[in-house]
């Protein structure tokens, strides 16, 4: 087994280690050289695509690249040097771009990885990425072990069950979050005062509603921001795709609208994609699905987002997203039992009684689960 | 026991309604369903629409009729959806009106529903939806269904 060696490395103000051992649980083998033309290269590369800069991609750390690197470390919420280390590295691999060269994006100690709090964020990302369901209870059971070598064979990794620093890098770029307290941002630099996280919605408009995207983002914001989530419109695509406006939801057993599956219209209308990062939420806006809903948020597998029609509430747009950060409703109108004041109603967001509608500390602490609310 | 308007409305109001158990209401519904279709909320008209033919009456064609000549596209294209489930004489002449539709999404949904009714005048109408429709997947769809239709795998009215 080869030996690792790891020089100190200042993890941006967060930590230092003297050195990192391989031990049982740490597969990772080669050492980082963040000097090295390649990896310079991959920088630029990552700053382009996660932020659609148009930087030489030439390997050379000139002026222009550390401006990127402070700009990237400011929208993340680390600490601004314009260096990258190894928390700016696993940040933009969780914002979408490839491993770097030659490495892994570790970030954690094996003893670190031995917590709850680390064995839980294991369990969401497997979660996020396998349809494992998974207890999120910071327990490593049998359950949790099968799914890290699922996730192992399926991402060509060492298959021995073990979260080490290769698994916890394609970990990181699969599910968009970094592993907590291991010298990436704490919780209070995760955010973007006074925001925890945030939201980024890619707005896909093949029919413009009749209550304006604007006034919808609005009114999301409005529910989300005091629950400490940023709403953000990452970007704004019109698409000419009449024969998908009107969207068949239909499935084959007659279904329709069902968390985990998709007619064969929805993989099609989600296959639009341009500009879309890791974790990222897309929301269609079409004119009218089969059988008429005011909107749908069952997705493709690893492509998170909903459809929201023409005539939708004003609320319509918070309402699906909910359920794309794992919401369910909260009610029941069969049993005429309505919560009008919450948003995840089952009763109609057409019938919201007290505008902004609420969201509950159980449903809050849901949403700060999902893969979706990502750092800033 | 009658069916009352609010009922009608609180199992329609959902973002996404469960219509399986909205149609257990019946027939009685109905005249509900016709006054939302021609009312102002276009979204309930939609679901109204769609509810009718799944109840699947020999009224429902007419609160069908009534949303495929309303002016908003989305409740046409409830009412195409609808008479597909509709199994009913009356739907006949809602789908052939819709398969004539100047809304692509309208034409696709009452080419489905002519599929499922395999009635000889809607068949004809698909014929000449194979080669004329502006919309390419229209075009497909129906050559599909007919295609398939002659394989006999339709069901002949």
């Amino acid at each position: 087994m080869p030996q690792l060696t790891f020089r100190p490395e200042r993890f941006e103000g967060y930590m230092e280690f003297d050195e990192w051992e391989s031990g049982p649980d740490f597969e990772f083998q080669d050492e980082v050289s963040r000097t090295s033309p390649d990896y310079v290269r991959w920088v630029q590369q990552s700053l382009n695509q996660v932020m659609g800069l148009q930087l030489a991609v030439d390997g050379v750390d000139g002026p222009k690249t550390r401006s990127a690197v402070r700009s990237f470390q400011q929208r993340r919420g680390l600490t601004v040097d314009g260096i990258v280390g190894a928390v700016t590295e696993a940040g933009l691999v969780a914002a979408g771009a490839a491993p770097p060269p030659g490495a892994g994006v570790a970030l954690c100690t094996p003893a670190q990885r031995k917590t709850p709090a680390y064995v839980r964020w294991v369990q969401q990302s497997l979660n996020a990425t396998l349809p494992a369901n998974l207890v999120v209870d910071g327990i490593k059971g049998s359950k949790t072990t099968a799914a890290v070598v699922a996730f192992q064979k399926r991402n060509g990794l060492l298959i021995d069950g073990v979260v080490g620093a290769l698994t916890e890098g394609e970990l990181i770029k699969a599910a968009g979050k970094l592993p907590p307290g291991c010298g990436g941002p704490v919780p209070s630099a995760k955010g973007c005062p006074p925001y925890k996280s945030r939201v980024r919605l890619h707005i896909k408009i093949l029919v413009q509603p009749d209550i304006p995207i604007s006034t919808q983002v609005s009114n999301m914001q409005s529910v989300y921001g005091p629950a400490g989530f940023l709403v953000e419109v990452a970007s704004t695509e019109t698409l000419s795709l009449p024969d998908l406006e009107d969207l068949d939801l239909t499935l084959p057993d007659g279904d329709y609208c069902v968390h985990g599956a998709v007619s064969a219209e929805q993989a099609q209308l989600f296959n639009n994609r341009n500009n879309v990062g890791h974790n990222e939420i897309v929301v269609y806006f079409i004119n009218s699905t089969d059988p008429p809903l005011n909107g749908c948020a069952s997705y493709p597998a690893g492509r998170p987002g909903a459809a929201v029609v023409h005539d939708c509430s004003p609320w319509t747009l918070a309402h699906e997203v909910g359920h794309v950060l794992g919401l369910d409703h909260c009610d029941d109108p069969d049993n005429s039992f309505c919560l009008r004041d919450r948003l995840m109603t089952g009763c109609g967001t057409g019938s919201i009684t007290n505008p902004p509608p609420d969201l509950i500390a159980s449903e809050v602490t849901a949403m700060d689960d999902s893969s979706l609310t990502i750092y800033c | 026991m009658a069916v009352t308007l609010e009922q009608v409305r609180a199992l329609l109001m959902p973002d996404e309604p469960d219509y399986r158990k909205a149609a257990r209401l019946g027939p009685q519904a109905l005249p509900h369903l016709r006054a939302l279709v021609n009312g102002p909320h276009k979204m309930l008209a939609q679901k109204a629409a769609y509810l009718a033919g799944l109840i699947d009456d020999d009224r429902s064609a007419d609160v069908l009729s009534d949303a495929a000549r309303s002016s908003s596209s989305a409740v046409r294209v409830a009412a195409a959806s609808g008479a597909r489930h509709l199994r009913r004489p009356g739907a006949v002449a809602v789908v052939s009106r819709l398969l004539n539709d100047r809304h692509v999404g309208v034409r696709k949904f009452a080419i489905k529903a002519a599929a499922k009714s395999g009635n000889s005048v809607l068949l004809a109408q698909l014929g000449r939806i194979v080669t004329k429709d502006s919309s390419p997947a229209n075009r497909a769809l129906a050559s599909h269904t007919l295609g398939k239709l002659k394989g006999g795998g339709g069901r002949i009215a």
